[in-house]
């Protein structure tokens, strides 16, 4: 699997959000798309999938999946990939789910939609909820049942029933608790390790950044401003705006408090 | 100096707040209070607001009781503690413009005379660094950031001595943050600030405070000064929460220290040690006596029946000397 992004535009009406040269996202890598607030990294994930024009937003360029073009494909084919080859997981996890459907009916949806029978989809569902560590049983909650670390789990598992190739992670440990953060992040590795997937992982936090990605691109008023490796660039970053970012994250040090 | 004593509070039959007492001296002086969702962290400032009533327990001002206090009085205590929220949209009436906005709390606490306003609203824009113009602006017009400094000018124009800070910084871009940091820690020194400031980020109380304590379910599990508190974590929970805090260079990593489980449902808490469900260390003591919060060393308190055992280098040391303090934690990271 390769996804390769060139020289993506996302404008609204004469104002352009993202300006992307060049960005590509290799198998089982995990890839950060590091910014502020208005820096276009979210914008940039929602091209991908197809849903920025949906938004009113005018998109060019090309994103290309195993060299297929994304833009410009009708949503009928983006479909099946949405959702299929390329999951998208959100900040606010409960908020993504239909509340009036349990999780299992979610499940079963999705996969069916997907070309799986209704007793594969059983079947798979349950698999992936224990992949993600949840018991089975949260299969038959609302999304308001469960915990926000949970939902972001159940989200996960979607991707991994799914057998997506590519999971695009919109700020997913931004609304949790630190702990349960750890945990979501210990379980995205074992995502890139054990099914293969790759992560295009879109966060504010570079301390997250630093601890789970390969290489992160940062982002400024939709361009990438630096790319690289993820220890290197924050160890030693090379634009400005880098490393005006990396001062501002308040580090624990040992040292007592003045 | 503002004290909690013993503070209570329930909701419906949920005890959000079990017996907490903190102390906060005369300014400048910070005191972190730190927790994770449901831990009772904002109810804390809300009663010391005395915008909920107390199911047991008191807020005390200079010796003061302050849910007692009527009419000039409790107005005094108003002026004398201000509260900043996370999100300022919620504290700044969107059609109020910055400057009438800051001129209504100089009006109501009569803080200086009617044609004194404008040249103060100036002043205090300066203070938080936002031009005078500003004052004629509406808030949808300004950043998070800017907001942010409003809301702080309003609470500092009724010259207060105590701020409550409930997360003043957990809705804003990491570069702004820095900057509303910067401003805190120079108001504090300026203006002889004490606050309370409640945060789940455990980087920004070390930053700002003194002293942290650290709540869950309800209740102080730990207290000291920061950096001792963050460099040698005495409680298994505290442990937890500092080595989950991501770091960005690598050699100030620590191993991770898992807790299993979630949060217990407040309104069914665990008996005994409310953590004993998701703690490593559990003995059946535990599960059956509370633990009172109790010194450990100096000015460093937990409450952990195991707390001398499962730290005996700290106890054997009196938490002094960087060399025992940094050996602490990897020998019992071992027996995670």
């Amino acid at each position: 699997m390769t996804l390769e992004i060139r020289n993506l535009t996302v404008s609204f009406d004469s104002r352009r959000v993202v300006d992307i040269d060049s960005l590509e996202l290799g198998d089982a890598e995990i890839v950060a798309l590091a910014g502020e607030s208005g820096s276009g990294k979210s914008m940039t994930a929602l091209a991908v999938v197809g849903l920025a024009s949906t938004k009113g937003a005018t998109v060019a360029g090309s994103i290309k999946l195993d060299g297929t073009e994304l833009i410009g494909m009708p949503q009928s084919e983006l479909r099946a990939i949405r959702g299929g080859r390329i999951s998208m997981i959100f900040q606010s996890p409960v908020s993504s789910f239909d509340p009036v459907f349990r999780i299992g009916t979610i499940f079963r949806g999705a996969l069916q939609l997907h070309g799986a029978s209704r007793a594969e989809a059983r079947d798979r569902a349950a698999e992936a909820m224990r992949g993600v560590m949840l018991a089975p049983e949260l299969l038959d909650r609302y999304p308001h049942q469960l915990s926000g670390g949970q939902a972001q789990r159940v989200a996960i598992a979607l991707a991994i029933a799914l057998r997506c190739e590519v999971l695009l992670a919109d700020e997913p440990t931004s609304a949790l608790d630190v702990t349960v953060q750890g945990e979501i992040l210990e379980l995205l590795r074992r995502l890139r390790e054990q099914e293969r997937m790759a992560i295009l992982f879109i966060s504010h936090d570079l301390a997250v950044v630093a601890e789970l990605c390969d290489r992160v691109a940062v982002m400024r008023m939709g361009r990438i401003v630096e790319v690289g490796p993820a220890a290197e660039v924050l160890r030693a970053p090379s634009d400005p705006y880098t490393r005006e970012l990396i001062a501002s994250v308040p580090k624990l040090t040992s040292a007592a408090a003045g | 100096m503002l004290e909690v004593r013993a503070l209570h509070v329930v909701f419906e039959s949920v005890h959000a707040v079990d017996g907490v007492s903190l102390t906060l001296p005369a300014g400048p002086f910070g005191l972190g209070i730190v927790g994770e969702s449901g831990s009772g962290k904002t109810t804390i400032a809300r009663a010391v607001m005395r915008l909920i009533p107390l199911a047991g327990g008191s807020v005390l001002l200079d010796g003061h009781d302050v849910f007692r206090l009527r009419g000039g009085a409790l107005r005094a205590y108003r002026r004398a503690v201000q509260i900043v929220f996370q999100d300022a949209d919620s504290t700044l009436d969107p059609r109020m413009r910055v400057g009438p906005a800051i001129r209504e709390a100089l009006r109501v606490h009569r803080v200086v005379s009617r044609d004194e306003f404008g040249h103060r609203v100036d002043e205090l824009l300066e203070e938080v660094g936002l031009e005078s113009a500003t004052s004629s602006r509406f808030p949808h017009e300004l950043s998070g950031g800017q907001r942010q400094r409003v809301a702080i000018a309003r609470a500092l124009a009724v010259e207060p001595r105590t701020l409550i800070l409930d997360e003043p910084t957990s809705a804003l871009d990491v570069t702004v943050q820095a900057r509303i940091l910067r401003l805190i820690a120079e108001l504090r020194e300026k203006r002889q600030l004490a606050y309370f400031l409640i945060s789940h980020n455990l980087a920004v109380v070390q930053q700002l405070c003194e002293e942290a304590a650290v709540l869950y379910l309800g209740q102080v599990i730990e207290q000291g000064p920061t950096g001792q508190l963050l460099s040698s974590p005495a409680h298994p929970y505290t442990r937890a929460l500092r080595s989950a805090v991501p770091e960005i260079d690598i050699a100030d990593r620590r191993a991770r220290v898992v807790v299993p489980g979630i949060v217990p449902d407040p309104a069914h808490p665990p008996a005994g040690c409310r953590f004993n469900p998701r703690c490593p260390f559990v003995v059946q003591r535990c599960r059956e006596e509370t633990p009172l919060l109790r010194r450990l060393w100096a000015e460093h308190s937990v409450a952990c029946h195991r707390a001398e055992e499962l730290n005996p280098v700290l106890v054997s040391h009196g938490g002094r000397g960087q060399d025992a303090l940094g050996q602490t934690p990897d020998n019992l990271g071992s027996i995670f």
